[in-house]
C-alpha cells in the first residue's frame, strides 16, 4: 500500500514537470510572445519587471529558462498577473477556495443524488420510472454546462427572480451584516451555481452506477440471497450496493476533470469568483501568466483527485490491500 | 476497462454486425433517425435555410425580433435569421466535430498501436507521456493553446480539437494490440509464416473497428460540446460564421431579452449530442455483447 | 417566498447599529452599479471611468468649471481649492491663493507646494500621464509661499485658465514624495488615494466594491450623502441587473434594450446628459509594418471616401443605439458651442461607392465577391475591443455592409489593453475607436492633427496629416470671439470630413438610470458626478443600507491627528 502510494506520488511529480514543460512550450512558441506585453506595460513597476527578468531569464538560453521556470513553479511562483496587478499565486489562492467549495458541494451532492437515482432505477428495472430517469440522466449528460447554467440563470434570476444574479456575496451590504446574515448571504449566492453543477455531475454518476449495479446483480451471492428469501430491496441495500462501491470510488477519481470543466463555465455564467472565472477573464484580457497558472493548478487538482481516489480504492479493495 | 478478445467470426464484418444490433433497439433506431435528419439538414443547409445566415436585411427594423412565423427562431442583434444560422451552425458544428474526430482517431490508433506493438521501454515511456496528457483537463489544455494563438482559423481550431482528443482511445488501442499480440490466432498466423504487417492488417484492424466506432461517435459528441464552449468563451469560431456556441455568445449579453438566441441553438445541440450518446452507448453494448 | 424572508432577515441584521437621524435634507448612501474594477486611483493617470469618478470626488481642483462648460477666460469658473487668483498684467502667469482652511484627509494642510508638485509630476514624461500633453502650455509652477502657487505659461491663449485648472486635481506632495514616478502605478498608494475633496476614500475590495465616505470636517462643508459605494460587477449584465433589482441606486451606461426594462419599473427614472464622446472607424494611413510608407490601401484618399460612402452610418447608429445616439458629425461633438450641427457629410451611396471602387481599379475579376487590384484582394482587418458590445456590433454591421460593396473585412475582437496597445503602436488596418473628449474642442490637435501624428506619444493613431486642417484648428483656438471660433472650426471639420481619415460613427447620448428615492442636483456634461455631494435621500425613502454605520476613521485619519472644524 505504502509502496503503491510512493510510486503514484513519484509518477504525479513527473507529470507535473511534464505539464510545466507543455505550458512553457506554449508560452515560448506562441506568436507574439504572451510575456512581451508585460515588458512595456506601463502599469508594471521596475521592481516587478526586474523580478520577471530574474524569474524567467528572458535573455538566457532556452534550457536555462526552462530550468528557472520549473524551479520557480516548485516554489509556488506562478508569475505576475497583469490584469490583477498581483502575483498569480495571490489571485489563485483567493479564487481557489470558492472553486473548491463549489466542486466539493457538487461532488457530494451529485454522488448522493446519482446513487439514489440508480438505486431507484434498478429496484424498478424496466418500469416507466426507470425509463424516465434514464432519459433525464441522458438529457443532463448531453447538456453543455454553460447552456444549462444560462437556462438556470434565465429562469431563476430573470423570469422568477428568487436568486441574486451573480457573485459570491452581496457586494455592498455584506460588509455590514452580522455573522448570521453573512452566512445566509453566502448561501443565497451559492445555491444556484452549486445546484447546476450538481445536476450536471449527477447525470453521469447515475448512469454509471446503474450499470454497475446491474453488473453485480446476477452474481452468485445475490442469487443465494434471493434464494434465502430476501426482498429485492434488501438485496440491493445489503449486497449489491456494497459491492458497487468500488466503481463509485473510481468514478470519483474520474469525475474531477468534468467537475472542473463544469466549474469553469458555471463560474463564468454566474460570475462566481473562483478559479474558472479568473481563467475566463484572463483569456479575455490576454493575461497569459494567469491562464497558464490556472491550467497548471487545475491539472494538479485533477491529479490530486485521481490520486486520492486511487488510494481510497486500494484501501477499500481487499485484493489490493493485501499487496 | 477490461476488453475481452476473441477471434472474429470470419464472414460477417464487425461493423455490419453491430449495425444490425443497433437497428434492433427502438431508442437507438430513433436516435439514428434523428441524427440522420440533423446531418441532412447540415448537408443541405443552403437549400433548407430560409435566409442567408450572414445577411443583415434591415439592421434597424428587423433586429432582435422574437420568434414569429417569418422567423421561427427570431432574429439576432444584426437582424440575421437565427433559424438559418442554427441550420448553418449544424453544418459547421458537425463538420468540426467530424474532422477533429478523424484527426484524433488517426493519432490515437497510431500512437496506441505503436506503443502496444513495440512494448517494453518504448511502451512504458509512451504510456507515461499519455498519463501526463490525460492529467490535463482537455478544456484547460485547449484554452491555454487558443489563448496563446489569437485569431485562429477554423482549420487550426479543428486541428487543436483533434490534437487534444486522442489520449483515451490510444490507451484502448494499445490494450487491444497487447492482448492480440499474444492471442493464439496471431501466434498461429505467425507460425504459418505470415509477415507482421499482414498480421496487423488482417487481424488487428477488424478487432479495432468496434472500439474505434464507439470512440468516434462519443468523440464527435464531445467535440461539438467543446467547440460550443470555446466559441461561447470567445476563442472558437470567429464572426460572421455561425456555430451553435457562437450564436449563443452573440445573445449572451442580453440573455434575458434575447432568450431565443440561447434556447434554440442549445436545444439543437442537446438533441445532436443526445443522439450521438445513445448511439455510442448502444454501439458499445452491442459490441460488448457480441463477444 | 423563501427569498422574501431572507431579504427581511438581512434587513433586520443590517439595521443593527443605526446612528441618530441626520439633519433634514441630507443623508443616504448612493450605490452605483458599474462593470469592472478601475485600473488605479491617481488623478491624471487613471484611464478608467470609475477611476476618474473616484479621484474627482476625493481630490479638488483649484477651481471648478461651470455647468455651461465655458472654457474661455476664468469667468465660467468657481473657486474650489483656491479661494482667489490674480492674473499678472501680461497674462503670462496666474497666482492662485490656496484656501487656508483646506486640509488633506490625513489632517495635513494643503499648500502651494502640493500644486507645484502635482503639475511637475503630471508633466514628467517618466510618469507617462495621459494629460501631460494637455499641460504643454504650462511652463512651470512656483510656490512663492505656503498658500500661493503661481502658474507660468508659455503663451497667451483664450483657454489658459482652463488648461491650468481642469486637467489636474491637486495631489498631496507629502504622500507621494520619495516614490520614484516609475513606481507610482504599482504603489499601494495608487489604490488608496488621499485628497482634500468632500468625500474621503474608505476601502477598495477588488472585484467587490469601492467605498467613499463623507468628509464631515471638509472646508467646503460636509456633503449631503453619507457615503458612496461603487458596486463592481464582473460584467455589464450583472451590473444592469443589480440596478434593476434595486440592489444599487444608479447605473450610468444604459443601453437601448435596458431603457425598456427601466421604464417598466415605476421606482426607476432615466436621465440624459450632454455627451462628450464620439466613435469612429479609423483608417491607418501608414503601413502598419513600416510607418515611413503609406498604407497599401488607406494611403489612398479616394479609397477611404469610397469605403465611407459604402457604409450606412445612420442605420448603424439606429441599430446599435436606437435613440440613444446621433450620427457623429466628425471629430467633434454637438455639446461644443463651436460645432455646427449641420456639417456637410459624405453621403451613404452604395452605387457611387461601387463606381468609385471600379474607377480606382478595384474590380471583382475572380467573381468571388471580393474586389482585387493587381492580384491584391480588397481585404483588411477591423480591430475592435471585445469589451465594448456597442463597438463589436458596429464592427459586424460594417463588415456586412462592406461585403455588399465587394470588400472583405475580418473583424478582430481584442481585449481593451491589447487594443490600446495596437493603437499606440499603430499596428492596425482599421480600428473602431472612441474619444471621450474634454470640454475644449482643442483636443483635435492631439487626436487628428499633425502634432498628434508625429509626437512620440501622440494620439493621432491613424497618422492623418493635413496642414490646412491644422491651420484652421490653430486659428480657431486663438480666436477670442465665439462666432469666429465656430466659423474656423467648421472650416477645419469640413476639410477632415472630405479627407475621410475615419468613418464617423456615433455620438452617444449618455443615459443613466437612477432610483426615484435619490434627490439629484444638476448634472454637468463632462461629469454627471460633479455635484453628487449635493445629492441626498429623504428620510422616508431610506432603506437599511442608508443607515448602516459609516466605517470608522481610517488609519490615515488617526495617524494625521485631530483636525479642526472649518
Amino acid at each position: 500500500m505504502l509502496r503503491y502510494a510512493v510510486e503514484r506520488v513519484v509518477q504525479a511529480a513527473v507529470i507535473v514537470v511534464f505539464v510545466a514543460a507543455i505550458s512553457f512550450a506554449l508560452i515560448h512558441f506562441a506568436p507574439g510572445d504572451p510575456f512581451s506585453a508585460a515588458i512595456d506595460n506601463p502599469n508594471v513597476s521596475d521592481a516587478i519587471r526586474e523580478r520577471l527578468r530574474v524569474q524567467y531569464g528572458f535573455d538566457r538560453p532556452l534550457p536555462e529558462q526552462f530550468a528557472r521556470y520549473v524551479s520557480q513553479l516548485a516554489r509556488g511562483e506562478l508569475g505576475w498577473s497583469f490584469s490583477h496587478d498581483r502575483p498569480v499565486r495571490d489571485v489563485l489562492t483567493h479564487a481557489l477556495p470558492n472553486t473548491l467549495l463549489l466542486m466539493s458541494i457538487a461532488l457530494i451532492g451529485s454522488f448522493a443524488l446519482g446513487v439514489l437515482i440508480a438505486v431507484v432505477q434498478v429496484s424498478r428495472r424496466g418500469s416507466a420510472t426507470d425509463h424516465v430517469l434514464s432519459g433525464a440522466s441522458l438529457l443532463f449528460l448531453s447538456m453543455p454546462d454553460f447552456w444549462l447554467a444560462i437556462l438556470a440563470l434565465l429562469a431563476f434570476t430573470y423570469w422568477l427572480p428568487i436568486f441574486p444574479v451573480g457573485g459570491a456575496v452581496d457586494p455592498v451590504m455584506h460588509e455590514y451584516m452580522g455573522l448570521g446574515g453573512r452566512i445566509l448571504d453566502r448561501l443565497r449566492h451559492l445555491l444556484l451555481p452549486a445546484l447546476t453543477l450538481t445536476l450536471l455531475a449527477a447525470a453521469s454518476v447515475a448512469r454509471y452506477q446503474r450499470a454497475a449495479l446491474l453488473d453485480v446483480l446476477p452474481a452468485d451471492y445475490i442469487r443465494t440471497a434471493r434464494l434465502k428469501g430476501l426482498t429485492e430491496r434488501a438485496i440491493l441495500r445489503r449486497h449489491a450496493l456494497r459491492n458497487a462501491t468500488l466503481p463509485i470510488i473510481s468514478l470519483i477519481g474520474l469525475s474531477f476533470p468534468a467537475l472542473l470543466t463544469g466549474a469553469v463555465f458555471i463560474e463564468r455564467v454566474f460570475a462566481w469568483p473562483g478559479m474558472g472565472y479568473a481563467l475566463v477573464n484572463a483569456i479575455a484580457s490576454r493575461d497569459y501568466p494567469l491562464v497558464v497558472g490556472a491550467v497548471i493548478i487545475g491539472s494538479i487538482m485533477v491529479m490530486a483527485g485521481s490520486f486520492l481516489a486511487d488510494m481510497l480504492y486500494a484501501w477499500a479493495d481487499p485484493r489490493l490491500r493485501g499487496n | 476497462m477490461a476488453i475481452s478478445v476473441a477471434h472474429p467470426t470470419p464472414r460477417q464484418s464487425p461493423l455490419g454486425r453491430t449495425f444490425a444490433r443497433i437497428i434492433e433497439r427502438r431508442p437507438s433506431r430513433l436516435a439514428l433517425g434523428i441524427l440522420t435528419a440533423i446531418v441532412l439538414v447540415g448537408l443541405l443547409a443552403p437549400l433548407i435555410a430560409p435566409y442567408d445566415p450572414a445577411a443583415q436585411p434591415d439592421i434597424v427594423l428587423m433586429k432582435d425580433l422574437a420568434p414569429s412565423p417569418a422567423h421561427p427562431f427570431g432574429t439576432d442583434p444584426y437582424s440575421r435569421d437565427v433559424l438559418s444560422r442554427v441550420i448553418y451552425g449544424a453544418r459547421l458544428s458537425l463538420f468540426i466535430g467530424l474532422l477533429a474526430t478523424v484527426v484524433s482517431l488517426t493519432l490515437g490508433v497510431a500512437y496506441g498501436a505503436v506503443a502496444g506493438y513495440a512494448g517494453g521501454l518504448v511502451d512504458a515511456i509512451m504510456m507515461r507521456v499519455l498519463d501526463a496528457f490525460l492529467a490535463i483537463p482537455r478544456l484547460l489544455l485547449l484554452v491555454a493553446i487558443l489563448a496563446a494563438w489569437p485569431r485562429l482559423s477554423i482549420g487550426a481550431l479543428i486541428l487543436f480539437l483533434g490534437l487534444t482528443g486522442w489520449f483515451g482511445l490510444s490507451r484502448i488501442v494499445r490494450g487491444q494490440v497487447l492482448a492480440l499480440k499474444h492471442a493464439e490466432f496471431v501466434t498461429a498466423a505467425r507460425a504459418l509464416g505470415a509477415n507482421r504487417r499482414r498480421i496487423l492488417w488482417r487481424h488487428l484492424l477488424p478487432n479495432l473497428v468496434s472500439p474505434i466506432v464507439v470512440a468516434a461517435t462519443l468523440g464527435v459528441a464531445h467535440v461539438i460540446v467543446l467547440e460550443a464552449g470555446l466559441s461561447y468563451l470567445g476563442i472558437g469560431v470567429p464572426q460572421p460564421e455561425a456555430s451553435w456556441g457562437n450564436i449563443i455568445r452573440d445573445g449572451s449579453d442580453q440573455v434575458a431579452t434575447l432568450w431565443w438566441m440561447s434556447l434554440f441553438p442549445g436545444l439543437m445541440m442537446v438533441l445532436t449530442v443526445m443522439t450521438l450518446n445513445v448511439l455510442g452507448e448502444s454501439l458499445r453494448d452491442a459490441y460488448d455483447r457480441s463477444w | 417566498m423563501a427569498s422574501l424572508k431572507l431579504v427581511a432577515l438581512l434587513a433586520v441584521v443590517a439595521c443593527v447599529g443605526t446612528e441618530g437621524p441626520p439633519p433634514k435634507g441630507t443623508g443616504g448612501t448612493l450605490v452605483i452599479s458599474t462593470a469592472g474594477d478601475p485600473d488605479l486611483l491617481i488623478p491624471g493617470l487613471t484611464s478608467s471611468l470609475q477611476g476618474t469618478q473616484i479621484t474627482d470626488l476625493v481630490h479638488d481642483r483649484l477651481a471648478d468649471i461651470g455647468d455651461s462648460l465655458n472654457i474661455v477666460g476664468d469667468r465660467g469658473f468657481t473657486p474650489r481649492l483656491a479661494d482667489s487668483w490674480t492674473w499678472r498684467r501680461d497674462s503670462l502667469s496666474i497666482a492662485f491663493h490656496i484656501d487656508a482652511r483646506a486640509r488633506w484627509h490625513d489632517g495635513q494642510p494643503v499648500r502651494g507646494r502640493d500644486v507645484r508638485f502635482t503639475i511637475a509630476s503630471l508633466k514628467n514624461t517618466t510618469l507617462g500621464a495621459g494629460v501631460s500633453s494637455l499641460l504643454a502650455n504650462i511652463d512651470s509652477v512656483t510656490a512663492t509661499d505656503s498658500a500661493t502657487a503661481v502658474f507660468w505659461f508659455r503663451s497667451r491663449t483664450p483657454q489658459q485658465f482652463y488648461d491650468a485648472v481642469y486637467h489636474a486635481p491637486i495631489m498631496p506632495e507629502h504622500i507621494w514624495r520619495g516614490i520614484p514616478p516609475s513606481s507610482w502605478r504599482a504603489s499601494p498608494k495608487a489604490r488608496a488615494p488621499v485628497g482634500s475633496g468632500r468625500f474621503r476614500f474608505v476601502r477598495w475590495a477588488p472585484r467587490g466594491s469601492i467605498e467613499l465616505a463623507a468628509d464631515t470636517m471638509n472646508y467646503h462643508g460636509a456633503p449631503k450623502l453619507t457615503r458612496i459605494i461603487w458596486s463592481l460587477a464582473p460584467d455589464f449584465n450583472t451590473a444592469v441587473t443589480r440596478f434593476l433589482s434595486g440592489e444599487t441606486d444608479l447605473f450610468e451606461a444604459l443601453r437601448p434594450e435596458n431603457v425598456a426594462a427601466v421604464t417598466k419599473l415605476p421606482q426607476l427614472r432615466i436621465a440624459h446628459t450632454k455627451g462628450l464622446d464620439y466613435s469612429f472607424a479609423q483608417f491607418n494611413l501608414r503601413d502598419p509594418g513600416n510607418r515611413a510608407r503609406p498604407h497599401a490601401l488607406f494611403g489612398d484618399r479616394e479609397l477611404r471616401r469610397a469605403l465611407t460612402m459604402a457604409v450606412n452610418r445612420n442605420a448603424i447608429v439606429r441599430s446599435v443605439f436606437d435613440s440613444l445616439a446621433l450620427p457623429a458629425l466628425g471629430p467633434t461633438v454637438r455639446t461644443y458651442a463651436t460645432t455646427d450641427p449641420n456639417l456637410p457629410q459624405l453621403p451613404f451611396d452604395l452605387t457611387r461607392a461601387r463606381q468609385l471602387l471600379d474607377s480606382l481599379g478595384w474590380r471583382d475579376a475572380a467573381g468571388d465577391g471580393v474586389r482585387e487590384r493587381n492580384g491584391r484582394p480588397l481585404q483588411f482587418t477591423l480591430a475592435v475591443p471585445g469589451s465594448s458590445s456597442a463597438r463589436v456590433r458596429m464592427a459586424v454591421l460594417i463588415q456586412e455592409q462592406l461585403r455588399q460593396a465587394g470588400v472583405k473585412v475580418d473583424v478582430e475582437q481584442v481585449d481593451f489593453p491589447v487594443f490600446v496597445d495596437r493603437m499606440r503602436k499603430r499596428t492596425f488596418d482599421v480600428a473602431i475607436g472612441n474619444w471621450h473628449t474634454q470640454p475644449s474642442p482643442g483636443g483635435v490637435r492631439q487626436s487628428w492633427g499633425t502634432l498628434g501624428s508625429r509626437a512620440r506619444n501622440g494620439s493621432n493613431y491613424g497618422s492623418y496629416e493635413n496642414p490646412v486642417f491644422d491651420a484652421y484648428v490653430d486659428s480657431a483656438l486663438t480666436a477670442p470671439e465665439l462666432s469666429a471660433r465656430r466659423a474656423l472650426f467648421t472650416k477645419a471639420y469640413e476639410v477632415i470630413i472630405q479627407d475621410a481619415p475615419a468613418i464617423w460613427l456615433a455620438e452617444p447620448i449618455p443615459t443613466l438610470g437612477y432610483h426615484s428615492r435619490l434627490q439629484l442636483a444638476p448634472m454637468r456634461a463632462d461629469a454627471w458626478w460633479a455635484h453628487v455631494a449635493e445629492w441626498w435621500i429623504p428620510a422616508d425613502k431610506r432603506i437599511p443600507r442608508d443607515n448602516a454605520p459609516v466605517a470608522g476613521p481610517s488609519s490615515a485619519d488617526t495617524a494625521g491627528g485631530g483636525r479642526k472644524a472649518p
